[in-house]
């Protein structure tokens, strides 16, 4: 479970990220985070993997009180957390099959287990039979698939996924979005998908969760459109 | 099993840190490795040294000559001082030994021949002057020795003169000093030598780890990402600073083993060589090999996780 409760969090140079955010997202939950630049979702991410402390208000995730949180436990916080990020991240020089190992392998897990594991999560993204490919020879549907399969390795609670579908063709980005809800329904993770596609955000009618100049405007199952309108409308 | 786990990808990434920043890893090598040659070579200069000097015979002698116009008497009372000096002290073991002017004239005849002195240097005309001999074990006591037995000069024999000038004690202290000097210099100058190298060969590895870091900035950011640890992430880091060291003192080791035989082995037994025929010995490499294997390795270890921790500290933020 995650669960914000009157969240205020600035910048060292004195921006306000968030203020006052109170949120509960439960445990097997699929939810969208919208919101324009600079709404607050960025910083929220960072709340979440500990990367930042808030400065006022208490973050829980899964079973980490996050403002007491010592240093040394923090790695243990993000076991429980799997990112896929926009630009995939994949390390070029690594295969598929190393790319999604590695994220096992910094966590000490044992070789056996890697061997195990990594290719039942490339089935499960069906990318079994490119595991020996480099992530260039991939297209960028099939590289979102091979970070995505990274993020669920090490079997988190939650996904974070930042703009998944953003560096990708429209018509790859439903077998991504059905990668993602088959995660959530089959694997019972809590999903978290951070977007900007209005799109997505219509076509699958999820707890949406509207930030706007750190702040919360809307929290609403299904999108109907943003509730603050941005510079240069909508998107 | 964790450990041993972890310790294997640790090693094999500090490994591929090393080949990937090539040139930089080559530099910091290279100035490592001139501060561990300059060092050993200071080191086996002044060990050399050390040797030959100890290996020099008379120089743990102190000489106590007995004026030509002391009878049989006062010569007694001279030796008597010298041995209570002695007795009471544990530095001087030994009693002093009385050589006579024929001892003394048959050392110098042996010493430099029979022919060309023999004028002057005869059982007729004998001008060497009896005297006591007190040896000492250790040659860096001599200082204190020459102290101890110059307490002699105080000692008023019967006829109520001073039973010994202090021109009369002849010893090597002067030259032990001056031996001493030469060594302090160099150790001083290595000290120095090595001591900039150093501080040099840490900025130039720091600045290695740094290019290493900065290589695997997006490694780092995932691994952090994905739960690794504090450790996990720098240990690699750590241990490129460690091969790094360990390569340079094995590196230094062989540069020192041939500069040492051929060089400066090659000096001394060269018939041109001014110190060539004058005694002076050098000891076989084999005989340093233990303490400059330790001494580079300690040196290089020292400087690679330093520089590690220190750019560590400094470029990752974790």
């Amino acid at each position: 479970m995650i669960r914000f409760t009157n969240v205020s969090f600035s910048y060292p140079d004195g921006t306000e990220a968030l203020h006052d955010v109170s949120l509960r997202i439960d445990d097997g939950e699929f939810v969208f985070l919208v919101g324009p630049s600079g709404a607050g979702k960025t910083s929220l991410t960072k709340l979440l993997f500990c990367e930042q402390r808030a400065q006022a208000g208490t973050v829980e995730v899964n079973g980490f009180q996050l403002n007491k949180l010592r240093s040394r436990k923090i790695p243990f916080l993000r076991r429980t957390l799997g990112i896929v990020f926009q630009d995939f991240r994949l390390f070029e020089n690594k295969t598929v099959y190393e790319n999604v190992a590695f994220a096992m392998r910094v966590i000490n897990a044992p070789t056996a287990l890697i061997r195990k594991r990594v290719p039942s999560f490339l089935s499960l993204v069906g990318l079994s039979d490119k595991a020996d490919s480099f992530p260039k020879q991939l297209s960028g549907g099939e590289q979102q698939r091979v970070a995505l399969a990274r993020a669920l390795v090490n079997n988190p609670a939650a996904i974070i996924a930042d703009e998944p579908t953003g560096s990708i063709d429209n018509e790859l980005r439903d077998d991504i979005m059905n990668l993602l809800i088959r995660v959530n329904k089959i694997g019972k993770k809590t999903v978290i998908v951070i977007t900007h596609d209005t799109d997505l955000l219509r076509r699958y009618s999820f707890r949406t969760i509207e930030l706007c100049n750190g702040r919360i405007i809307s929290d609403q199952v299904g999108f109907d459109g943003y509730h603050q309108v941005l510079d240069g409308g909508e998107d | 099993m964790r450990f041993f786990r972890s310790m294997r990808y640790h090693i094999s990434q500090g490994f591929k840190s090393i080949f990937r920043n090539g040139v930089m890893t080559v530099a910091s090598i290279l100035i490592l490795v001139s501060c561990m040659v300059i060092l050993g070579t200071f080191y086996l200069i002044i060990s050399n040294i050390d040797e030959n000097f100890n290996n020099m015979k008379d120089l743990n002698v102190i000489e106590v000559r007995v004026p030509v116009t002391y009878s049989e008497e006062q010569t007694e009372e001279v030796r008597a001082g010298l041995q209570k000096i002695c007795d009471e002290k544990e530095i001087i073991p030994g009693d002093p030994v009385y050589i006579s002017k024929e001892e003394h004239l048959a050392r110098f005849k042996e010493l430099y021949g029979d022919q060309e002195w023999s004028d002057f240097f005869n059982e007729e005309l004998n001008p060497l002057r009896p005297s006591f001999e007190i040896t000492f074990d250790h040659l860096s006591d001599i200082t204190e020795v020459v102290r101890i037995v110059s307490a002699i000069e105080g000692i008023t024999l019967s006829n109520g003169a001073a039973a010994i000038a202090p021109s009369n004690i002849k010893s090597c202290v002067e030259v032990y000093r001056n031996v001493m000097s030469v060594k302090k210099t160099l150790y001083t100058v290595g000290l120095w030598m090595m001591g900039i190298l150093l501080i040099i060969s840490l900025f130039v590895i720091i600045n290695t780890i740094k290019l290493g870091i900065h290589g695997r900035r997006n490694e780092i950011m995932f691994m952090r990402y994905c739960g690794a640890t504090k450790h996990f992430i720098r240990m690699p880091f750590l241990i490129e600073g460690g091969l790094i060291g360990i390569f340079s003192a094995i590196i230094a080791f062989g540069i020192e083993y041939l500069l040492y035989t051929y060089a400066l082995v090659g000096l001394v037994r060269s018939s041109t060589s001014v110190i060539s025929g004058s005694g002076i010995t050098v000891s076989p490499y084999l005989s340093h090999a233990p303490v400059l294997g330790v001494l580079f390795l300690i040196i290089g270890l020292f400087a690679g996780v330093i520089a590690g921790r220190i750019s560590l500290k400094k470029y990752l933020k974790v």
